[in-house]
């Protein structure tokens, strides 16, 4: 027998099938077919027979066996990865897929495979897969399956597995999106509609038992990263946290049996915190297979001792997650590793412990004084990825028993078998197994795919013993045989036509429409949102129509290729496909909708101006487009629709003015008004008066992102310093200062922020001076910005050096690590500050007061610099910019214009940098006066 | 005259009921409540009376107000002027020869009013040589001049666990010239700073990593504070000549770590947590010599989440302080942060509740409290001895009551010295006392146990316990930290 084995290998050289089978059962499971949820739902209506049958040819990935086939839409899909399966499938599941795909795992595209009918060849596939593995089954906790389904059904999994509520739940809820209107006669059919004609529809990818298949662990990891196993982004990661795929996997394994593993005894009483369990009388115990309160019915007064024994894989430092509703302490071996008593709401709490490989005792107590009730115990580390604990206890510290099968321990024989069997029978030819040079080769051929026969091999009707046998519809079948003929005429590129090919195939047409094509009424109900006022705009996916000119080439292969979450009131999430599925349709959507790019706008003020101009646009004085849009880490004050700080990053410039002159045109139905109607202008006086500077300046603005100045009307508790009668000062963390800043704000709305550790002013700006709110409200954390605009940067100090010749750079040291020092100020009558600093014996005082200008009010800066000694090398630095140019006597350096008395400056490039420096010439009494003038 | 009859009844009334209830904290140390004008935040960061008889009263918000008629009996007759504004978040004022030192998270500033006009002119730099960093942990509180003409300045830790740039994590001095001297390392999170009678320094110290509770702390000059993360600037005091202390031992205890690193300096009080207070905060001493009452040269502590004042009484032994603790006042209007004694008695209380809850709900306030003449029945002083401890009251007890073993109930325990966030209590002790000797003229009372417990808080009830004239203990409930046990006499 074991020869035979050995020697089998399928053929499909006509008359030279060498093949040895034991038995002639190829049964199938019923009527299931496989499926492919995008041919499923089109192939019928939408797509040519031979389109449909590309799609399969795709998903089937026929190249795999049969070599090249020319002009599909995207790469085809690879079967998963099959290293290290035995970790995360039931060995008893593989058996049973070998034996009868379509009925181990509906819909699947894996055939019935000639060679692995017969018992012995399945064991040793099995041993050989399973080799090292040890496949355990865990309980799941009631709270997280809860949770499980409510995300299963809002995050997008349901869009293309379907609804797995109960008929009735389904029919409610589209009625619920949809209601029936009593009046309306025609309607009243719908009424009676019976529950289960609203059950999901059959294009959905089945599920299949998942419980029999993976343990909790595995399916978490599987639904963190699926991509990790099956490679090409037909099950797409939707980047779910760890708790979010515990509570999936938990709520897809809600069926799993597992024997009680954990010992538990209950007492009854009255306690703030855990008692001492020694001196209590139980009222009863018993066995469960969860930590969870879920043993009694009781809800108040109450407390639970578990204990078992958990089985740990390796000598490691585990980190144990903890949390209970009240208190709650876990002992291993005797001593606390997580204490969380006391009374209080649920919340993790961790702990850590070094612990060998093997058994260790493990003693939960917890108690639950009133209100809600809740336990979860969570293990991580040793190669464990965090998972529920309770899947590791056992009552004893026997190690736990592999599952029964009927397989004896795998001897290496036959895992050897198993190993060649996985190459000569074609598994390898599909699966990976692997990596590198040590990936397992195909060993048997097939025919090339331009020869094939499309009445033949695989696809017959009736299929040879030696042949695999896929689960065909006649459908599939002749759609199949189309996609073989066409094959052999030449194509003609049609984009178009492949992008929806694409989009079939990864069955983006679940969630998006696009081209004529939409997600199913059917399932229309799972998209959710948070926003009811946004109707359908707040809950369905955007239509695709134009998105190759929408957004911009970067931000669409964020989206395809890393998934996103752009839209805080949608529940589905964008998943990711990866690049290989993700760059064809990106290049194929700007290819088909790209509107030309067009040149720079040119503003006619500077671009300071036009940001300050646009922010009044955007705020509540403005157009109040922060009614809607959230901005950065602000809320907005009606719905909280896409945050407009991140909207230059994933936008197109040119798409954007656009549609904000007609939204309607690009989004049929949205609610966004449309501010410049047929582009009429509400504000003249701002930026022109023309609606294109107005928008082009709010992208100015924005692209700013999380930097752009926040609009007025959305700093709901703002506390305003306005200087009014004298100037005010507010000495706190300042942004673009050190810690030591200390801001001066003046009635006449030219305001600074000088730098006690720099010894120089190092923002100017105009407007309003400082919203304290930060600072003032809670403890405070942060920096803060001008509340201003027209904000300038000044060099970094120290603000005077000696210089013994110009090739010399500025001291680019911390000013205090160079012997500078900060005096203080003293305040005139009026309340104008003097800074006072010194270095080597020379003093420096530093005023800088506001004086009248136009538009806006400059600041002069009076400096009265002393040292006996008269240094003659002594340099005051005002300005260090790419660029320093003179222009009627003024100096400009980065929109700041300094005129200047009381020395000739110079320019110097140093480092790439230009430096605009005063000398300081001092009198014979040592006294040096400087007077630097600044309009910006 | 029907007005006047009725208000004569209202007191009589009122005068009888008093008579039949138990006394309350209200009858000797009665809260009394300024006023603060609208659109003055007064989050009392610092509170120091000036010469000319007003009091100088600091904010967090950076504004220093001199406070005229504060002493008035009329609280609503107080005045509050603006003498400088935009400082950063100043927790520390004094006063010394013409001018005010505030202490601003940065700096100490030297602020004077040159003109007189009511107003600082001149904000000098004193000293700013500690470094900050922007986090918004990074307070500090400055004490008054000490005894040797310096002036004391505890650093927060950049957050709860470290220390970024140099001194965070330590206390300072600074001289008269305004030169800095770090002094102790170990500091986690300060909530005050001040001086006991004898002029030696202390500061408050909160929860947290090294801190398995709240605590009042002696600043021995070269002394370690417990946390470890500061220590990292040993290399920079002068001349890098001083080592660091060896690095604390996580999970030990803290009497273990104390014998263990010669420099560390154990809590003189720890005020356990929940039972006294969550977030222990200013320090004031009483040293008018008998205008707050009986309790000369004891020192007072602030909680900002119970909103209450903490009596303290401490003793030397073995060369360290360590006491016990009482609770004293509550109903603080807000969080307890400002406490200032003045000469005649006063204790201004400054509260605030921004970004840490109390108790007391109003956002900010300013109160008072004085004797009102009454002595309260209280534990006036608890000390350790070999096998116990002896108590002295305010009031003769009844020697009866007090002479039974039942009526001294006793429990001890510790906390875990960790570097992660707080700890419970552990190592719980139940002493029994064998024997109980009160003093003739009733104002002593010694207490035998069966044992006493190194380093463990050791917590009293006498909640049965009456003076002579009836009344029950006005706080029946002391906490003495027994670091070290004292050698038989």
């Amino acid at each position: 027998m074991r020869m035979t084995l050995l020697s089998v290998a399928w053929r499909w050289v006509p008359g030279v099938v060498l093949l040895c089978l034991i038995g002639s059962g190829r049964g199938l499971a019923g009527d299931q077919h496989l499926v492919v949820p995008g041919h499923q739902r089109f192939a019928g209506n939408t797509l040519s027979a031979e389109d449909a049958g590309r799609v399969l040819v795709s998903e089937l990935n026929c190249q795999s066996c049969h070599g090249e086939f020319a002009g599909l839409p995207l790469p085809a899909r690879k079967a998963p990865v099959l290293t290290h399966v035995g970790q995360r499938v039931n060995p008893e599941f593989i058996h049973r897929l070998l034996e009868d795909p379509q009925k181990a795992k509906p819909g699947t595209a894996m055939p019935l495979i000639p060679g692995a009918t017969t018992k012995e060849a399945r064991e040793a596939l099995v041993a050989f897969l399973t080799d090292g593995a040890n496949w355990r089954p865990g309980a799941v906790g009631a709270d997280a399956v809860r949770r499980g389904e409510a995300l299963f059904h809002r995050v997008g999994c349901a869009s293309c597995h379907g609804d797995q509520r109960d008929p009735e739940t389904i029919r409610q809820l589209r009625l619920g999106l949809n209601p029936v209107n009593p009046d309306d006669e025609e309607d009243e059919e719908k009424k009676d509609v019976p529950a289960e004609d609203w059950k999901a529809p059959d294009f959905v990818m089945p599920l299949g038992k998942l419980d029999d298949k993976y343990t909790l662990s595995s399916l978490i990891d599987f639904l963190r990263n699926p991509h990790a196993v099956r490679p090409s982004g037909r099950m797409p990661s939707l980047n779910l946290s760890p708790e979010e795929a515990r509570d999936i996997a938990s709520w897809l394994l809600r069926d799993v049996k597992v024997e009680p593993n954990i010992r538990f005894e209950y007492y009854e009483g009255d306690w703030s915190e855990l008692p001492d369990f020694a001196t209590l009388k139980t009222s009863f115990a018993g066995r469960t297979t969860d930590f969870s309160a879920g043993v009694t019915d009781r809800k108040d007064s109450f407390a639970l001792r578990f204990s078992g024994f958990i089985h740990l894989p390796s000598d490691a430092e585990y980190r144990f997650h903890l949390s209970s509703d009240d208190g709650a302490r876990l002992k291993i071996d005797g001593d606390v590793v997580v204490d969380n008593d006391g009374v209080h709401p649920a919340g993790f709490r961790e702990g850590k412990a070094v612990l060998t490989a093997g058994a260790h005792e493990l003693v939960l107590e917890y108690f639950e004084a009133h209100g809600e009730e809740a336990i979860a115990l969570e293990i991580e580390g040793g190669g464990l990825s965090r998972q529920p604990a309770s899947g590791l206890v056992t009552l004893t510290n026997e190690p736990p028993k592999k599952e029964e099968t009927e397989n004896k321990p795998a001897d290496g024989s036959l895992v050897e078998q198993g190993r060649k069997l996985f190459a000569s029978l074609g598994c390898a030819a599909c699966h990976q197994h692997g990596d590198g040079d040590r990936q397992i080769k195909w060993t048997g051929t097939a025919p090339a795919m331009a020869g094939l026969q499309s009445e033949k091999g695989c696809l017959a009707e009736t299929v040879a013993t030696t042949v695999p046998a896929f689960a065909f519809s006649p459908e599939q079948r002749t759609h199949l045989r189309a996609a073989l003929a066409a094959q052999k005429q030449p194509r003609s590129e049609d984009r178009k036509a492949e992008l929806r090919l694409g989009m079939v195939t990864m069955n983006c047409f679940a969630c998006h429409a696009r081209d004529g094509l939409a997600p199913d009424a059917s399932l229309n109900h799972v998209f959710t949102g948070s926003i009811p006022e946004m109707g359908d705009e707040g809950r369905v996916p955007p239509a695709l129509d134009g998105a190759g000119d929408k957004l911009n080439d970067a931000w669409l292969r964020t989206l395809l290729n890393e998934g996103a979450k752009d839209r805080p009131y949608m529940a589905t999430r964008m998943p990711k496909f990866g690049s290989d599925q993700g760059n064809p349709i990106v290049d194929r959507l700007i290819a088909l909708d790209r509107q030309p790019d067009e040149a720079a706008f040119a503003q006619a003020e500077a671009e300071h101006r036009v940001k300050a101009d646009a922010r009044m646009l955007v705020g509540d004085k403005g157009l109040s487009c922060i009614k809607c849009h959230i901005f950065d880490r602000h809320a907005a004050t009606g719905i909280q629709s896409l945050d407009m700080t991140k909207m230059t990053k994933r936008l197109r410039r040119e798409w954007f003015v656009r549609y904000l002159l007609d939204p309607q045109k690009y989004r049929p139905g949205t609610r966004m008004p449309a501010a410049w109607p047929r582009g009429q202008v509400a504000y003249p006086d701002v930026l022109g008066g023309t609606a294109q500077a107005q928008i082009e300046g709010i992208w100015t603005y924005l692209a700013d992102g999380s930097r752009a100045k926040v609009p007025s009307g959305l700093q709901r508790e703002a506390i305003e310093l306005k200087p009014a009668d004298r100037p005010l000062i507010y000495r706190n963390f300042l942004e673009g200062l050190s810690p030591r800043g200390i801001a001066v704000g003046y009635p006449e709305k030219a305001h600074f922020a000088w730098d006690a550790e720099h010894l120089t002013p190092r923002l100017i700006w105009h407007g309003a001076f400082i919203d304290a709110s930060k600072h003032w409200v809670d403890r405070g954390p942060g920096n803060q910005v001008p509340l201003g605009d027209h904000v300038m940067t000044l060099p970094a100090g120290p603000p005077i050096a000696e210089l013994p010749s110009l090739d010399q750079a500025w001291p680019d040291k911390n000013p205090r690590e160079l012997d500078y020092h900060f005096k203080g100020y003293s305040l005139s009558k009026e309340g104008v500050p003097t800074f006072r600093s010194e270095w080597k014996g020379i003093t420096i005082a530093d005023t800088i007061v506001p004086f009248a200008a136009s538009p806006d009010n400059g600041l002069a800066r009076s400096l009265t610099i002393t040292a006996a000694n008269r240094p003659q090398n002594l340099w005051l630095r005002l300005g260090s910019s790419a660029n320093v140019k003179e222009e009627n006597g003024e100096w400009v350096v980065d929109g700041v214009r300094f005129r200047i008395e009381g020395g000739e400056p110079a320019v110097r490039t140093m480092n790439g940098r230009q430096e605009l420096l005063v000398p300081v010439n001092f009198d014979k009494d040592g006294t040096a006066k400087l007077r630097v003038v600044m309009v910006w | 005259m029907r007005l006047l009859l009725s208000s004569f009844f209202l007191l009589l009334s009122c005068s009888a009921l008093s008579a039949q209830q138990a006394p309350t904290e209200n009858d000797y140390y009665p809260l009394e409540r300024f006023r603060i004008p609208d659109g003055i935040v007064l989050e009392a960061g610092a509170i120091e009376p000036l010469p000319d008889g007003t009091i100088a009263i600091s904010t967090r918000r950076g504004d220093i107000y001199r406070v005229s008629n504060a002493w008035d009996k009329d609280t609503s007759k107080v005045k509050f002027e603006l003498f400088a504004q935009g400082l950063h978040e100043v927790l520390g004022l004094t006063y010394r020869d013409g001018c005010l030192y505030a202490t601003q998270r940065g700096e100490v500033t030297r602020l004077k009013d040159t003109d007189a006009d009511g107003r600082a002119d001149e904000l000098e730099a004193f000293c700013d040589a500690w470094s900050i960093n922007g986090d918004y942990h990074e307070y500090a509180f400055g004490s008054p001049f000490d005894k040797d003409g310096n002036m004391w300045v505890v650093l927060c830790l950049t957050g709860s666990f470290g220390s970024d740039c140099p001194w965070r994590g330590w206390a300072v001095r600074i001289d008269s010239n305004g030169k800095m001297i770090p002094t102790c390392s170990g500091i986690r999170s300060p909530g005050g700073i001040g001086f006991n009678a004898k002029g030696d320094v202390f500061y408050t110290d909160n929860q947290g990593p090294w801190n398995g509770t709240c605590s009042l702390k002696w600043l021995r000059p070269g002394s370690f504070q417990g946390h470890p993360g500061g220590n990292r600037w040993f290399s920079q005091t002068e001349g890098g000549a001083k080592s660091a202390p060896k690095e604390p031992q996580s999970g030990s205890r803290i009497m273990t770590e104390a014998d263990r690193i010669p420099e560390y300096e154990p809590p003189v009080i720890l005020f356990p947590y929940q039972k006294m207070g969550q977030s222990a905060s200013g320090i004031a001493c009483d040293v008018t010599q008998g205008k707050f009452g009986l309790f000369e040269n004891q020192m007072f502590v602030g909680d900002v989440t119970h909103s209450t004042v903490m009596r303290c009484f401490i003793e030397e032994v073995n060369g360290h302080y360590q006491g016990a603790c009482f609770p004293f006042r509550e109903g603080i209007s807000s969080g307890t942060l400002a406490l200032r004694m003045t000469e005649d008695g006063t204790m201004f209380v400054g509260g605030t509740n921004r970004g840490w809850g109390s108790r007391g709900t109003k956002p900010f306030s300013l109160e008072r409290l004085r004797w009102s003449g009454k002595v309260p029945f209280e534990i006036l002083e608890m000390k350790a001895q070999s096998d116990g401890f002896a108590l002295t009251f305010t009031e003769p007890v009844n020697r009866e009551l007090a002479a039974k073993i039942e009526t001294w109930k006793f429990e001890t325990y510790c906390y875990i010295f960790q570097s992660s966030y707080g700890s419970p209590e552990v190592d719980h002790t139940k002493p029994k006392v064998t024997k109980v000797d009160v003093s003739d003229d009733g104002l002593h009372v010694r207490v035998h146990l069966d044992a006493v417990q190194r380093g463990h808080v050791h917590e009293l009830h006498a909640d049965d316990l009456k003076s002579a004239s009836g009344l029950p203990l006005l706080h029946s409930s002391a906490y003495y930290t027994l670091n070290y046990i004292p050698a038989e006499k």
